[in-house]
Parts: structure tokens; sequence; C-alpha cells
């Protein structure tokens, strides 16, 4: 083994790790925030991915302003997803807002199928260089790619933390009832958590077709890579998620490359029940 | 003891007899009859992740696992070693039970609600992965095929309506089995958690225990139900540990209503015939499917059963507590109109 061909799957990692960084603290924020498992989180990255295809290569934008674009409306399909198949929900058990969020996932996966089919869709990248550092082999675009993950987690972090907003936020999370006796208006919040969330779940789907390829299909297993992820680190909690997503990222590249590509997906799941055999509330989480 | 009618029968009872007789006249074709065949499947299935969502009030993503595994020991005692379905039947709820055992152990000590169903997920996929990726002893993406069916002195139960029969008959003996465990001294206790694990453990409940073994026996009862699958349908794939699967159950259980052995029975044929149905939109029937998904968990929260044994209360003027309805749907039914 040579250190270029670590250094290359390091690379690698970091960039899957990214991707996993920014759907993995969406997911993490929601459940945190509103005790909400979102089975639809990965549909809707799918669908960040597909509506930049669409309006890059049918409506003929540029990828810095269709991205932008695709990004805003997700956000604000993010409100419609509260509305719809959250919010009414809410009195009930748990588990059937977990199904409203299926049925969801359901119409979004099967209605892209419709729409554009179960083939993958390349997007056109703004720039596509290939530079050597060092004997690892990096594309521009995956360099831009990392960056904006990074940008997104700093200012999801900022904001949580210093703005009034991200205070209110962290608050309904704790507490729902106290944040509602204080005067928080907790509707508001879990509007404006799931814009959030949508958001950067349809940022990761823009960022993802810079490495690879669009597709109806690359929702569902996001979804259950993010869920390793987020229980790794401890349910809802965002910073722990990020933590985790980055080195679940590089471990699996690595093992990947040294152990087997064949059990990369497996590999995510026994340090996930290892995990929580020896720290049930995660690494992160406090009991 | 005086043999009671268990709760729930006088509206299942009647059920019951339209669709053990309505395949005769309605179901004439093959493809049809597999349709029921596959009810009563999946209506097994749907009862035993009730019995973990709706007595337990817990909940399994790694449900569709110990189903599509029980399939595979089934399938694989009777491909490689020439070993009779029938015991295969035993087998693979044994089996089942076995891992049930182990992941409970593991999950049930430290984790429940949520938590717990994100780590059985994590176990589901981990299972599912290795279904797809261990080719020497699963075949693979492929699967395996040739899966033979039960005979029955020299008679192999190959036609749908033998099938079908014969697994209602199963179906009965579960749904009866079921009652009675929920009444039992095993089945009160892990009510009793379901209601209040500290105020369980105080009066002595061991709460672990008791849920690890009704994890168990869920577990158990879904290999059952998945190896009656692979003697039917006379395959095994990955898919069957997959996610769909676990939505369906979920589907079955949830629209059906919890807490109520019926529910799922009545949950497994909405959602066999309705699906049936929309096969005509083509493409489309998914995207219909969800919505119609939406709208029943929009409107019938509690579940179509309970909410139809509240519609027949109120036809027949009995607000006062009804001996015959199952308390649980009554519960989660109060517990949605104050939350509403």
């Amino acid at each position: 083994m040579s250190w270029d061909v670590i250094g290359q799957q390091l690379w690698n990692g970091l960039l899957n790790g990214s991707i996993y960084v920014i759907f993995a603290a969406g997911l993490s924020l929601v459940f945190g925030v509103m005790r909400v498992i979102n089975m639809a989180h990965g549909e809707l990255t799918m669908l960040g991915a597909m509506l930049l295809f669409t309006v890059t290569d049918l409506v003929g934008m540029g990828y810095f302003t269709g991205a932008a674009l695709v990004v805003v409306v997700m956000a604000l399909v993010g409100f419609l997803v509260n509305r719809v198949t959250v919010r009414p929900f809410l009195g009930h058990s748990e588990l059937v807002v977990i199904l409203s969020t299926v049925a969801l996932s359901f119409m979004l996966l099967n209605g892209s199928l419709v729409v554009w089919g179960s083939g993958p869709k390349g997007v056109e990248k703004p720039f596509n260089e290939i530079v050597q550092v060092g004997g690892v082999y990096v594309t521009t675009a995956s360099v831009l790619l990392v960056g904006v993950c990074f940008a997104a987690v700093l200012g999801l972090y900022l904001m949580l933390t210093f703005t009034k907003l991200g205070k209110k936020t962290r608050a309904t999370g704790q507490n729902l009832l106290g944040a509602r006796l204080i005067g928080i208006n907790t509707t508001a919040v879990y509007d404006t958590t799931l814009i959030v969330a949508s958001g950067l779940a349809a940022l990761a789907g823009v960022l993802i077709v810079l490495v690879s390829s669009a597709s109806p299909n690359l929702g569902q297993p996001l979804l259950i890579t993010g869920f390793a992820v987020v229980i790794v680190a401890g349910m809802g909690n965002v910073a722990g998620a990020v933590a985790v997503g980055l080195f679940m990222g590089v471990t699996e590249a690595l093992f990947g490359q040294f152990v087997s590509t064949y059990y990369r997906q497996g590999y995510l799941y026994v340090v996930m029940i290892i995990v929580l055999l020896l720290r049930p509330q995660g690494l992160f989480g406090r009991k | 003891m005086r043999l009671r009618i268990p709760p729930g029968w006088w509206l299942g009872g009647p059920l019951l007899l339209v669709v053990v007789l309505v395949p005769l006249f309605l179901f004439t074709n093959t493809y049809n009859r597999g349709l029921l065949v596959l009810i009563v499947i999946y209506a097994i299935a749907g009862l035993s992740l009730d019995y973990i969502m709706g007595e337990m009030g817990q909940f399994s993503f790694g449900h569709a696992a110990f189903w599509g595994f029980g399939a595979y020991v089934s399938a694989k005692l009777a491909l490689d070693l020439g070993i009779s379905p029938w015991i295969g039947f035993l087998a693979a709820p044994a089996a089942a039970g076995l891992v049930g055992l182990l992941l409970g152990y593991i999950a049930l000590r430290r984790t429940r609600n949520l938590e717990l169903a994100i780590v059985t997920l994590g176990f589901g996929v981990l299972a599912w992965t290795v279904a797809l990726r261990w080719r020497p002893v699963t075949g693979g993406p492929s699967g395996l095929r040739q899966v033979p069916p039960p005979s029955l002195f020299g008679w192999e139960i190959r036609s749908e309506l033998a099938y079908f029969y014969f697994a209602l008959l199963l179906l009965l003996g579960i749904v009866f089995l079921l009652s009675r465990l929920r009444t039992s001294r095993f089945g009160r206790g892990v009510r009793s958690i379901h209601e209040n694990e500290d105020l369980a453990k105080s009066i002595g409940v061991a709460a672990t225990k008791y849920y690890v073994l009704a994890f168990s026996f869920a577990c158990a009862l879904v290999g059952f139900s998945g190896a009656l699958y692979a003697h039917h349908f006379r395959f095994v794939n990955p898919n069957l540990l997959g996610l769909d699967y676990m939505f369906i159950f979920l589907i079955v259980v949830l629209v059906g209503g919890t807490g109520t052995l019926w529910g799922p029975v009545m949950g497994a044929a909405i959602f066999v015939l309705v699906s049936e149905w929309l096969r005509a939109l083509q493409e489309y029937r998914f995207v219909i499917f969800g919505v119609v998904l939406l709208l029943v968990v929009l409107f019938m929260p509690i579940g179509v059963f309970p909410a139809l044994q509240k519609l027949a209360r109120r036809i027949r003027g009995r607000s006062d507590e009804d001996p015959d309805a199952a308390p649980a749907g009554e519960d989660r039914a109060l517990e949605a109109d104050r939350a509403g």
C-alpha cells in the first residue's frame, strides 16, 4: 500500500463525508427540534438534484443560478412538507408522523420516476479541471463541494448559537411546553426548522451532482446512511452529526479500499451497532 | 375457566366469514387467488409487527429483515438439505426468534421509542446488505429459486386456493393465540410496561426481560410469515429483507389500526386490494398510493378497524364501556381525541 492510495481515499472519504455531514445535519435538526423522523429527507435531496438537472439541462440555466434557485424553492417546499405531512399529525403517536413522511417519500420518489425515468442524469459542472496535489487527484468541482458544505454547516452552527431564531429553535427542542410558556411561537419555529432542513437537503442534492449524477434513486441509500450517522452521533445532536459524518465518510472509504468494497455500507452499520453497545446515547449524546 | 369470545370477534367474525366465502366466487383466476394468499401472509406479518407496536408500544424498523430471514431459513433448508417445508415452518420462527432474542437483548436494554426504531433500522439494513452480498449462501441479488411447496401425504399444496385456506387456518390460530396471550400474565405484564415502565418495574415486572421475550416472539411470528411466503411464491431474494416490505407492514398495521387484532388483518386486505386496483394507473399508482395513504392517516389516524368499531358502537347507541371492544383501540381513540 502506498501513501498515494491512502491520500486518495482520504480525499474521497472527505468528499462523501461532506455530503453525509450536510445531509445528516438536516435530519438531526428535525429530530432534535421536533422529535420527528423525517423519512422523506432523502427524497428532498433527490428532488434537489433532479430539479437542478431540469433547470440546467432543459431550461438552460447556469449551474450556480440553477443551484441557488433550487435551494430556495426546496426551502419553500420544506414549509409545505411541515404543513401537509408533519403538523397535522403531531397530536398523534410518533409513528403516525413516520407513516405520513413515508407516504410523502412514496409520492416524491415515484413521482420523480414518472417525470424523469430511472436512469442517471448528468449535470454539466461549472468547472471540472483535475489537479494533482502531492499524488492525489482532485477535481476542482469537488473542492467546491467540500467548501460549500463546510460553509453551510458553519452557517447553521452560527445561526443556532448566536441568532435569536437559533435560540428559540434550541429552546423549542429542549422543552416544547416551556418554550410556548415563555411566548415562543413554536409553530413558526417548526416551520423554519423544516425550511432550513429541506434547504440543506436540497443543497446536498445540488452538490452531489458535482461528483456523480442525479437519479431518482439516490435518496433512499442516502437516508439510510444519514440515519447511521445521526444515531452514532447521538440523536438530535447537530454538531456531533458533523464530526461523525466526516469520520464515517473517511473511514468508509479506507474500509472500501483496504478491507472490502463489497461490504462498504455494511461497515457503517457495524460501527453503529458497536457504538450503541458501548454508548447507547451516541458518541455525543447526553443521557 | 370460562371460554370467553376474544374481543373484536363480533365484528371480525362475520368479516371472516365473508373472507372465507368470497374467494370462491369473486377471485376466480390464479393471479387473483395469489393475492388472497398475500393478504393472509401480510396479515400475519402485520399482527406480529402490531405485537411490538400495539402491545409493547415500541417500533422495529428491522421487522422485514426477520420476515426475509425466516423466508431464507426455510427455503435454504428445503433447497440444500432437502428438509420438508413443514420442518421449515418450525425452524424459520425458531431461528428468527433466536436472532430477535439477541437483537432485543442488545437493543431493548438500552433504547426505547424512536431510538429503538433507528437501531432496528440499522440492523435491518445490515441484514439486507448481507443477504445481497453473501452470494454463496444467499444467492446474491437474484436470491434463491425453485423453493418447493409443502406437501401433504404426497399432495403438493401448489394451488392458490388450497394454500389460501391453509394459511387462513393458521392466521385464525394466530389471532386466537394472540388474543389469549394478551390476557395472559405475560401479556398483561408487557402491557403494564407499555403503560408506565417505571411503575411496572416498581411492582416487580422484570421490564427488560418481558420486552426482550415479547420482541423475540414477534420476530418469530414474522419469521413464520416469511416462511409461508417463501414456500408459496417459491423464491426468496434480498428485497424481502428491505425497506419496501417494512413500509408495507407499517402501512398494514397503521391503516388497519394498532392494538386491535383484526386491524392488521383488515389493513392487509385493504393494502393488497387497493394497490391492486391502482395497478390500472400504471406508473402513477405509487404516487396515488402515497396520496391515499396520507389521506387515510389524516382522516383515520387510529386506523380503519377502530374507526369502524367506534362507528358500530355509535349505531348501537352504546356510549358506555363496551365489553366486546378491544381495550387498546379504545385507548388509542381516546388519546387521539384528547390530542386533537
